[in-house]
């Protein structure tokens, strides 16, 4: 479970996350929306500890982790799947995952979970051997996905993970995510500009407009006050 | 002909060994965008010692590595106290001046106090004398022996980086170090771990020099860093083959200008290749051509 | 401790403190003994050489790792010259520095084109030729035998015109040089081809984006320190009477590097105080010779992480890169206009004839496999203001820099006011009147507010860097007039009060200002703006939407990326949305709103009203 207390993120003078109260529980999917410049990729970064936190605290299972490194938090749980489809291109898919397996928690052994992969994702077993940096779109997202869950994380957070697919492709990602969410108990956070796909698989939401969040609560009560409509106005 | 053969077959190997110096800077290139500007004092430091140890009667082989350990020390203690610092506060030249500083220094203390002047270096691998027959030449077993080294040692370095996950984690690092740092990769250890090997190489490369050479003094290793960059720029800075590929040819171009044209021109022609390179095709022979979209 | 500095600060740039102290050095000479001339004149050497690595690597940011190449063509040059032909060193020296600026130029053309680490490799392969050029080429040099008989004063060799020069005249000649070397290189700093040289190291980019060209400056800033170092190595040769290679390796290099960054790397006061300071210890302190290689390398390592200003940053202010007296004369005129006209805005930046337009057709661009901009098309009206907005990676900044000229499109056109302008770089665009700003300021840190909004001059003045040097009454009038201007861009951006401040002490908001001075000082017809409002405070924001009302009245065209809805509506006229690199809409904020294909690219499908 994480839990994130007024948290307050800067670049400098930029004030790029101001006073942000929310969190992920186990097995269910927390949707951060909001337009491009919103936060939503500072807010992911400051919990995996990319980003420096100017004030307020986070925290893992109750256990409070807003000073440690990125590194210890990475080896306490927390994988993030970095917004821009980041991955070693010059490796190979398995060189990929393997990494991902041998640093993440390990409490899989590599050649079950690996085969876990190819069975879920059968392109990847085609593509093994091949430079990740080669692989379309789709696929790379699939890896991408696959390194982060291969690691047994705790903690989930996947930003903006249908940027740039096809509808199709898109679909299949979520179903992926919303199925690993509830056999793995893992709590997910991801952050999309699109809301539509992001709402249908999340149980909670919040949405950022310049750093500051403007809704925060169950995907119910955002439909129950009538504000699923009033989205545009939210981003726009 | 034999003259010409002799040459090629004397460039080759002395290139091998600018191919060793090219591997080791690439790995602190790969890891941190940055190499050691006084990678020639390592190289100096690890001879001196062997010649000092061995000149003490201890044995040969446990000179030598005796003389890599503290070369594997100072790596890391210059990647702590003079390229860390650097990166963050100095910008893009001050890892250079701070490297080249480091090596000014451990020269200016080795030649303090043991002195500036050349110390005879064992003779580890076959003696002067030893030579073999290929194909109608003699050729000294030296030579042939450290070009067996040197070559031994990088196909070995290039089977770790592919074959294992240290080395699989070392590759990753290179290419997108927060990635790295955020799927828990140990990333310091990464860095420092290839100044240590960066420094291995450059003593290795020393010691193989100076027994050629037969002697070593403070001033010692600063050309052959030179030629190492030549090679490593030659081939495509980070390519291990490209490494390889770099110093064989800049060996062997320079013996034949040297025995052509004038032993002094040696390595003058290999400058002039290096700024040449840089000019037209900076990414080396099988580098690859750095992309940005702004 | 700043009291001291403004002190020595006012005492090291007084004209008449230093006219006092050249004179009485000047007429002192005879009452030193000749071991100290000997030093003195070694110093000046230094001084001179320790200029050279001002230029190129202080101020341009240019690492030379074989400078010594450069002292040794002087240093060879002169003397080669002065015993084959017998001229005089009057004549020689500035020969042979002018054949080190040669090659100093040719030297730029690979040496600009690469960075960093392979600049250094450069440099030093480059020094490395020179020394076995020297120790090999005997029957010019006199290789490792060396070069003797050199005329040379203290030899007593040294007959100009009949009139044989003692070791006196020798050092007076020398201090004459460097006396006016120093007042040169003054003015050139103090003018805009010093303050170009700035830019090109702290940002390329930013350079062309105000009709800075790159190439150009760099070549002037190996010219210049070629000039310099030949000159100096002119008068070391003539000094020592005797030459050898070794006294041209690596060492040499080194030194001057040593000496240039313990003085601080762009402050000459502080290089001369180092420059004398590393001359006499070697001398005063035997222990200092044993120990001087530890010694250079303890500096070398240690200096830039822990001592990065040098003893320029320790004693003095900072330099200042504009002419105070210059500055004096243009507030002046500023506060004559300003009681005479009500208007704050600047009326040198109204669009004279018609407003400019930009038409782009069918543009695209490929980034290897992918597609950034697809057959984009678009017409930004003149005298409007114009958002481009749209998701992530949607193509906004890719056109912006098309736009621009950073890079050309794979396919398609841009027109300018009816001209093609799609193969033109983004200095020429520049010079057009396209102006941009970046995300993130990229300005030089250590300058002024005013200091970095007056490079947006430097292409709308014309003179030479000759002119500069010699502070012709042409520069004054030119550098003055865009001080004018400056102070009404400062006026107009409301910062005037931290206009003297560096800007790296300064807030966010500020070096937003000070890059919006800068391209509106380049006198645009079009100004492209990347994301202006990013950052700001609810205050900033809405000052800026006033400068843009403002520059909107004064008929130059503005184009903007934003992200932020709010700060757009009621100020721009019309809102272009892109989406994966096509045009979705256009038309005004009002309508984007409710524009369902708008709203399905930022939010999805339109299940989100059933999710």
């Amino acid at each position: 479970m994480l839990e994130i207390t007024d948290l307050s993120v800067n670049y400098g003078a930029i004030k790029a996350v101001k006073n942000f109260s929310g969190g992920a529980k186990d097995g269910l999917i927390t949707a951060i929306l909001g337009a491009n410049g919103a936060g939503k990729s500072s807010l992911l970064r400051a919990i995996s500890g990319l980003n420096v936190i100017t004030s307020g605290s986070i925290k893992l299972d109750g256990t409070d982790i807003t000073r440690l490194g990125a590194h210890e938090r990475s080896r306490l749980g927390i994988a993030h799947a970095m917004e821009g489809r980041r991955l070693f291109r010059h490796l190979t898919v398995e060189e990929n995952l393997r990494l991902a397996w041998r640093f993440g928690t390990r409490q899989v052994l590599l050649k079950p979970a690996l085969d876990d992969v190819y069975a879920r994702f059968p392109i990847l077993a085609e593509k093994a051997k091949i430079h990740a940096g080669l692989l379309s779109g789709g696929q790379q997202q699939m890896m991408i996905l696959s390194c982060a869950t291969i690691r047994s994380p705790r903690v989930l957070l996947l930003d903006e993970p249908s940027l740039g697919l096809a509808p199709l492709i898109t679909t299949q990602i979520y179903q992926f995510i919303s199925d690993f969410a509830k056999h793995s108990n893992v709590a997910i956070m991801l952050s999309e500009q699109m809301a539509a796909i992001a709402l249908k698989v999340s149980t909670d939401v919040c949405v950022l407009r310049q750093g500051t969040s403007v809704f925060s609560g169950s995907k119910q009560s955002l439909i129950e006050q009538g504000r699923a409509g009033d989205l545009s106005s939210m981003y726009l | 002909m034999d003259f010409f053969l002799s040459l090629v077959i004397a460039g080759a190997c002395v290139g091998s060994v600018y191919a060793l110096v090219a591997v080791g800077l690439n790995l602190t290139f790969w890891t941190t965008k940055t190499l050691n500007f006084g990678q020639g004092a390592v190289m100096m430091l690890c001879a001196i010692s062997t010649a000092l140890l061995t000149a003490q009667g201890i044995s040969n082989g446990v000179g030598i590595i005796a003389g890599i350990a503290i070369v594997a020390l100072v790596g890391v203690i210059v990647e702590r106290i003079a390229v860390r610092p650097a990166l963050k506060t100095a910008g893009s030249m001050g890892w250079v001046i701070a490297t080249l500083g480091f090596g000014i220094l451990l020269q200016g203390i080795t030649s303090k106090f043991f002195g500036s002047q050349a110390i005879p270096f064992p003779e580890v691998l076959f003696t002067v004398q030893d030579v073999i027959d290929i194909g109608g030449q003699n050729i000294s077993l030296q030579y042939v022996s450290i070009f067996v080294v040197s070559i031994l040692i990088i196909v070995v370095l290039e089977g770790l980086t592919r074959y294992t996950v240290l080395g699989t984690a070392i590759r990753g690092t290179a290419q997108d170090m927060e990635l790295a740092i955020v799927q828990g990769l140990p990333v310091n250890l990464i860095v420092s771990g290839s100044f240590v090997l960066s420094s291995i190489m450059a003593g290795i490369a020393g010691i193989l020099t100076a027994q050629i050479s037969g002697t070593v003094d403070p001033a010692f290793g600063f050309e052959l860093v030179l030629m190492g960059f030549v090679a490593a720029v030659l081939g495509g800075m980070g390519s291990s083959a490209g490494a390889l590929v770099g110093g064989i040819i800049v060996g062997i171009i320079g013996k034949l200008v040297g025995g052509y044209i004038s032993t002094a021109a040696e390595h003058g022609i290999a400058f002039a290749l290096l700024i040449m390179m840089l000019a037209l095709r900076p990414e080396g022979f099988f580098g690859r051509a750095e992309v940005s979209k702004a | 401790m700043n009291a001291l500095r403004i002190f020595l600060t006012k005492l090291a740039t007084h004209p008449l403190a230093l006219l006092l102290l050249f004179v009485v050095v000047f007429f002192g000479a005879p009452y030193l003994r000749g071991a100290t001339l000997q030093i003195l004149s070694f110093a000046l050497v230094s001084i001179l050489f320790t200029q050279s690595i001002n230029i190129l690597t202080g101020m341009a940011g240019q690492i030379s790792l074989g400078h010594a190449a450069f002292f040794g063509i002087g240093a060879y040059g002169s003397a080669i010259i002065a015993k084959t032909f017998g001229l005089n060193l009057f004549l020689t020296i500035p020969v042979a520095a002018v054949v080190s600026s040669l090659i100093a130029y040719l030297l730029s053309y690979p040496a600009g084109r690469v960075k960093e680490v392979y600049l250094a490799m450069m440099t030093l392969g480059f020094g490395q030729i020179f020394l076995e050029v020297a120790r090999e080429w005997t029957d010019l040099t006199g290789g490792v035998m060396g070069l003797s008989g050199v005329p040379s004063a203290g030899l007593g060799t040294l007959i100009i015109l009949g009139h044989k020069f003692s070791t006196i005249d020798y050092f007076r000649v020398l201090l004459l040089i460097t006396a006016c070397s120093m007042i040169f290189i003054r003015n050139f700093s103090q003018s805009r081809l010093g303050r170009s040289l700035f830019v090109m190291h702290y940002s390329e980019l930013a350079a062309g984006s105000v009709g800075i060209a790159r190439r150009q400056t760099k070549q002037l800033a190996y010219a210049l320190s070629g000039l310099l170092a030949g000159i100096s190595g002119g008068f070391y040769a003539h000094l020592v009477g005797y030459l050898g290679p070794e006294s041209f390796a690596i060492s040499r290099s080194i030194e001057v590097l040593v000496v240039a960054i313990v003085g601080g790397l762009w402050s000459s006061a502080g290089q001369v105080i180092s420059a004398i300071f590393f001359t006499f210890l070697p001398e005063q302190l035997q222990l200092f010779a044993e120990y001087q290689f530890i010694a250079y390398g303890l500096i070398l390592t240690f200096t830039l992480i822990l001592f990065k200003q040098g003893i320029g940053g320790l004693l003095f202010l900072p330099p200042r890169f504009i002419r105070q007296t210059w500055l004096t004369s243009a507030q002046r005129q500023s506060q004559a206009v300003a009681t005479n006209s009500k208007t704050s805005e600047p009326l040198f930046l109204k669009i004279q004839a018609a407003s400019a337009d930009i038409k782009v057709q069918a543009i695209t661009m490929r980034f290897g496999g992918l597609v950034a901009l697809n057959s984009v098309s678009l017409d930004i009206q003149a005298g409007h203001i114009t958002a481009l907005v749209g998701p992530n990676g949607s193509g906004k900044s890719t056109l912006v820099n098309i736009i621009a000229g950073v890079f050309p499109p794979s396919a398609g056109q841009v027109f300018l006011q009816g001209a093609d302008v799609t193969a033109q770089a983004d200095v020429e665009m520049a010079k057009k009147g396209v102006v941009r700003t970046f995300q993130d300021p990229r300005l030089v840190p250590h300058f002024t507010v005013r200091e970095n909004i007056l490079l947006g001059a430097h292409a709308k003045m014309h003179y030479t860097w000759l002119e500069a040097g010699l502070s012709m009454p042409r520069v004054h009038q030119q550098e003055a007039q865009a001080l004018e201007q400056c102070n009404e861009i400062l006026q107009l951006l409301d910062i005037e009060a931290v206009a003297d401040q560096a800007v790296e002490s300064l807030p966010y908001g500020y070096r937003r200002m000070t890059e919006l001075g800068r391209a509106l000082l380049a006198r645009p017809k079009i100004i492209l703006l990347d994301e202006p409002a990013a950052g700001l405070s609810d205050v900033e924001m809405s000052r800026l939407a006033e400068i843009l009302v403002k520059l909107k009245h004064l008929g130059i065209t503005v184009l903007l990326i934003e992200h932020h809805m709010d700060f757009l509506t009621g100020l721009v006229d019309e809102v272009v949305v892109l989406d994966s690199g096509s045009i979705i809409f256009k038309g005004d904020m009002l309508g984007m709103r409710q524009d369902p294909a708008v709203i399905a690219a930022y939010l999805g499908d339109d299940e989100v009203q059933h999710a």
